[in-house]
């Protein structure tokens, strides 16, 4: 059935990178954050914010989570408020929001430099003896 | 717009202008609670950690620092209105930082929030400057100033005064410290 434009929920997408020593499967990621989100905003607030992570490379790091408008700040702080996977370390940092997946994937996911601008790849070796 | 989080150390220090963040150019002191007498430093910004009581807490306010650090304790309220209206008298910021909500999970976070909120409420009603921080001490713990920005709004400010608290507040701790400047 067809949802008319009017009922439709505005979705948004959020480019974001882990932070994180190279240990984990992508599975384990992709669970560890969905956990965190559901944590956060309780299961009510995990259906409101229909969260869902769309795409993640794992060889960056790199993914696109998807919310609705309406929650979309929930969700960021969320994200903001993980600080391990499965035990161990982790941060996810927020690289952009957009209204649709290639636009997300245009501005915040292709430039490579503008990616590791933040993030010294050497932050895996140094951490190593945590 | 230059953005400030100014309570980092240990090796996240190295990480930090990659970020996003300016480098404040000043040193930043943490003191405990019972460190009040080395509260004043003609060179550095001082700031004193929360103690777990309203009294101890009323002397932190009295004291020549530049603010107090993390006021919220899940089980009690450590700070009140005549506790705020000192601090604006003395131009004490409260500080929060993110890394006091990372150490906490599940019914204290959702506590500590609430407290968070509650006085954040009321310094802004008394005038009290906030200023939010990300405390990091491990490259992991640090966030980018959006994050911070949107932890400030789960704390109850608006876009406009979070921005102010990772901008304009440390700019001005920064200004009255190395000039003496005010305005």
């Amino acid at each position: 059935m067809a949802i008319p434009p009017s009922l439709r929920e505005r979705r948004r997408y959020i480019a974001f990178k882990v932070v994180a020593r190279p240990v984990f499967t992508p599975n384990q990621v992709i669970q560890g954050i969905k956990q965190s989100v559901l944590q956060f905003l309780g299961e009510l607030g995990y259906a409101d914010a229909n969260f869902e992570i769309v795409d993640y490379d794992h060889k960056n790091g790199t993914g696109i989570a998807r919310t609705t408008d309406k929650k979309k700040d929930e969700v960021i702080i969320a994200l903001t408020l993980l600080n391990t996977i499965q035990g161990k370390k982790a941060s996810i940092r927020i690289l952009g929001i957009s209204g649709t997946v290639k636009k997300a994937k245009e501005k915040f996911l292709a430039n490579k430099e503008n990616l590791f601008k933040g993030d010294n790849p050497q932050i895996y070796e140094e951490n190593r003896g945590d | 717009m230059r953005y400030y989080d100014l309570l980092v150390s240990g090796d996240a220090r190295e990480h930090l202008t990659s970020y996003g963040y300016s480098d404040p150019g000043i040193p930043v002191v943490v003191l405990e609670p019972s460190q009040l007498d080395k509260a004043y430093s003609p060179d550095a910004l001082v700031f004193v950690r929360s103690s777990n009581t309203l009294e101890k807490n009323k002397k932190i306010v009295r004291a020549p620092c530049d603010g107090i650090v993390d006021p919220i304790y899940p089980r009690a309220n450590v700070l009140d209105y005549n506790a705020l209206t000192t601090a604006r008298d003395n131009d004490i910021t409260l500080v929060f930082t993110l890394s006091r909500f990372l150490s906490v999970k599940g019914i204290e976070r959702a506590k500590l929030i609430a407290r968070a909120r509650l006085l954040i409420r009321m310094a802004l009603k008394k005038g009290v400057r906030i200023l939010l921080a990300s405390g990091a001490e491990h490259p992991f713990d640090l966030r980018t100033p959006y994050q911070l920005e949107s932890f400030g709004v789960l704390l109850g400010l608006s876009w406009k005064k979070a921005e102010w608290s990772i901008t304009k507040t440390p700019e001005y701790l920064i200004r009255r410290k190395s000039h003496g400047d005010t305005t």
